[in-house]
């Protein structure tokens, strides 16, 4: 499937505007939850990030899944949960994947290598304006 | 939506790119809920909470929910 860009123009006005992939996408919780938000495609993160707030807003539980610290975020040092949920991206199909919940005013949502790329191909046409996602 | 890819010769199905043509920047850090189709900002809090709140759960199935981070995102499609 194929995606158009979404330009996105700072609040700054003397700053440039500057393209980026972005899809919907829906993540799954227990018991039939599940919230529709944005994902930046990022090929540097390494896990698929999402804000904390989306686990808890779903109903994950917390106290489980495998915690982790990643650097590159805030500067510094911070925590990732680490939990298989269920995720759907606009026009493909829903799958079960590794996602980092993250506590950071700097993360809405980003999809990143672990569960993502390494699940689909995923083909940057920057100067067509599109990307595709094939999955594998 | 269809859409002719420019170095294809069949027609593709391409995803229309999102519009955050009327996000404002007072918004920005703030938790929103966007409708794409109507272009409008349902809600907007401080937290996911918050926001999800003030929906039904109509309004819900048809916004996305995403923090606005300082960087922007606003867009708008006459501009490409």
């Amino acid at each position: 499937m194929k995606y158009d860009y979404s330009v996105s123009f700072p609040f700054d006005p003397s700053r440039p505007a500057f393209r980026r992939p972005l899809v919907e996408v829906t993540l799954f919780g227990p018991l039939g939850s599940s919230i529709k938000t944005l994902a930046l495609i990022d090929s540097g993160a390494d896990y698929s990030l999402f804000n904390i707030e989306f686990a808890r807003k779903l109903g994950l539980d917390l106290s489980v899944g495998e915690r982790q610290t990643t650097t590159g975020i805030e500067g510094g040092y911070k925590e990732l949960l680490i939990l298989d949920i269920e995720l759907q991206v606009e026009a493909l199909n829903k799958i079960k994947t590794p996602v980092g919940f993250i506590d950071s005013p700097s993360v809405s949502g980003l999809l990143g290598q672990i569960g993502f790329f390494d699940l689909n191909r995923v083909k940057f046409e920057r100067d067509h304006n599109v990307f595709e996602i094939i999955p594998r | 939506m269809i859409m002719k890819h420019p170095h294809n010769s069949k027609e593709d199905k391409i995803i229309k790119a999102k519009d955050f043509s009327v996000i404002k920047a007072e918004l920005a850090h703030q938790w929103i809920a966007f409708n794409f189709q109507d272009k409008k900002v349902l809600a907007n809090g401080q937290t996911l909470e918050d926001v999800t709140k003030q929906l039904t759960l109509p309004q819900l199935s048809q916004t996305a929910i995403f923090r606005v981070l300082p960087a922007g995102m606003i867009y708008s499609p006459n501009q490409l």
